[in-house]
């Protein structure tokens, strides 16, 4: 009795080798396009994370010698009067020992032997850049032994190097979207040519196109329901070593702060994308296909 | 109940296979399609069944025309249809049951009415003890009988079927058309597509003949199988 009140889909779609290869093909496709998707997120983050760092300070470097009680005095009057300033320190001899020993080759020579520049960090209160450039034109009209750094030329190379890296990541992505669209739509067909006296016998029988897309969306759909759930497993797996490796402020996902959270994020919109994308390709290509067809 | 009107069938350039068809299938009413191998018997029946549009000329059926180019708007007319084919055409991934519950189940019947209406017709054509089989593991008669039954299953104002006994021995040919004879009595136009000679004497109904394309009508008794054979 159990068999005969079972259903049974009208057109046999299951076709185990096949089924397998868009089995792979969605689970591949959605953990690539997970972690690519990820990367170019990590990317951004992290080089807004830089910018904001950098638009909010100065590092005042100052030859060695120069930096007396008289330029002291002026330079520590000139940054409190400051609006846009927000606080300075000025580098210990030690730390700058220990800073750049290792490349050059100092060994135990005590700091006071050593001629070091004065490091003084500045903090900002403000990226306003007309305050900024204002204060840096203030500070070199003090004396020209002071060199003021913000690191500027450095971050803009930095950010062409990433940008360079999130236009191959989502370039990445377009190719995989491509290649997932094509996957989908040829199976589909290629079922469809496969099952042709069945689908023709079913119009026969009275079935109307949204039957036999009913079909397709059962069998694919689930097939992709599967694909996206263990892409999201191995997508985890993918997590927990790189912050096993690389430890968690590093993490390669979204943000430091909030990795998990956008993970999950990251892998529901990815799961909702790559679902309505299956269902799209599905109904385009079965209703080409029967108008075609049939 | 169907009727045809200057219907014209041609495959790409050939010649016309059916010309200037007028003729009608009243309510109720039993025809054999008859005319030599390759007369056109099969593209009749595609025609009547609403699966190949007309080259030319109309099809009305109960007084509508049929619109071809609408796919959509065909289906209600199709499920007012029922065809069973020579090689029965049943699905082998499905079980006896299934198979003939498919046109209820496209319809969206209630899953009690598909239970109660599918085990009564199978007991009906004799195949109560074989619902949970596969056609595979049936013999010709029973796959003709389960197509049969298909073809019932959602009460069709029209049966058409093609060569149904074309594979079957004079014993199980004569079981089949008893089953049409009774589905017949109960109301059911249909329209079957043979040159069994001896099933048309043993069943005697009113005979379309094709023949060089055109079809004309014979009443039972004024039979002239010489004719179809040449």
């Amino acid at each position: 009795m159990k068999k005969l009140t079972s259903y049974t889909s009208a057109i046999p779609l299951k076709n185990k080798q096949a089924d397998r290869f868009m089995l792979g093909m969605i689970t591949a496709l959605t953990i690539l396009l997970l972690i690519v998707i990820s990367s170019a997120l990590y990317f951004q983050n992290l080089t807004a994370g830089w910018k904001t760092k950098m638009d909010q300070s100065l590092t005042l470097e100052i030859k060695s010698g120069a930096f007396d009680a008289d330029m002291e005095k002026k330079l520590i009057q000139l940054l409190k009067n400051q609006e846009a300033v927000s606080s300075h320190t000025i580098e210990k001899a030690d730390n700058i020992v220990r800073v750049v020993s290792p490349w050059l080759n100092l060994g135990d020579i005590p700091a006071d032997e050593i001629s070091l520049p004065t490091i003084i960090h500045v903090s900002l209160k403000t990226n306003n850049e007309i305050q900024k450039d204002k204060l840096i034109f203030d500070i070199k009209s003090l004396s020209k032994n002071i060199q003021v750094n913000s690191y500027n030329d450095w971050f803009e190379q930095s950010l062409k190097k990433t940008r360079f890296l999130q236009t191959i990541s989502i370039l990445t992505a377009l190719a995989l979207f491509v290649l997932l669209v094509m996957v989908i739509s040829l199976i589909v067909r290629d079922r469809i040519l496969i099952h042709k006296e069945v689908i023709a016998l079913l119009q026969t029988l009275g079935a109307r196109d949204s039957y036999i897309k009913g079909e397709f969306y059962r069998h694919i759909l689930t097939l992709s329901f599967f694909g996206i759930g263990l892409a999201g497993i191995l997508f985890l797996c993918f997590y927990g070593v790189t912050i096993v490796f690389m430890g968690q402020d590093v993490s390669v996902l979204p943000t430091e702060n909030h990795g998990f959270s956008n993970m999950l994020c990251t892998f529901i919109i990815t799961a909702l994308f790559i679902f309505a994308l299956t269902f799209i390709v599905v109904r385009t290509t079965v209703t080409n296909a029967l108008q075609r067809l049939f | 109940m169907i009727e045809f009107e200057n219907v014209g069938l041609r495959y790409g350039t050939h010649p016309e296979i059916i010309s200037d068809a007028n003729f009608s299938l009243p309510q109720g009413s039993f025809h054999y399609l008859t005319g030599a191998s390759g007369a056109g018997k099969t593209s009749l029946i595609r025609l009547l069944s609403l699966i190949q549009p007309p080259s030319r000329g109309q099809i009305r059926m109960k007084d509508q025309v049929i619109m071809h180019n609408n796919r959509q708007s065909l289906i209600p007319f199709r499920r007012k249809i029922g065809v069973v084919y020579q090689n029965a055409r049943l699905l082998d991934h499905m079980t006896v049951f299934d198979n003939v519950a498919l046109p209820l189940r496209i319809k969206k019947a209630p899953n009690k009415e598909i239970q109660q209406n599918v085990k009564e017709l199978l007991q009906w054509v004799g195949l109560g003890n074989r619902m949970d089989f596969y056609p595979e593991t049936l013999s010709g008669g029973e796959r003709q009988r389960v197509s049969i039954a298909r073809a019932v299953i959602s009460q069709p104002h029209l049966l058409l079927a093609d060569e149904p006994t074309g594979n079957l021995d004079d014993k199980l040919s004569y079981k089949i058309m008893k089953l049409f004879d009774q589905l017949h009595k109960m109301g059911t136009t249909i329209a079957i597509a043979t040159h069994d000679e001896h099933l048309i004497e043993a069943f005697p109904h009113s005979l379309l003949r094709i023949e060089n394309g055109h079809i004309g009508l014979e009443e039972p008794g004024v039979l002239n199988f010489q004719k179809a054979r040449s």
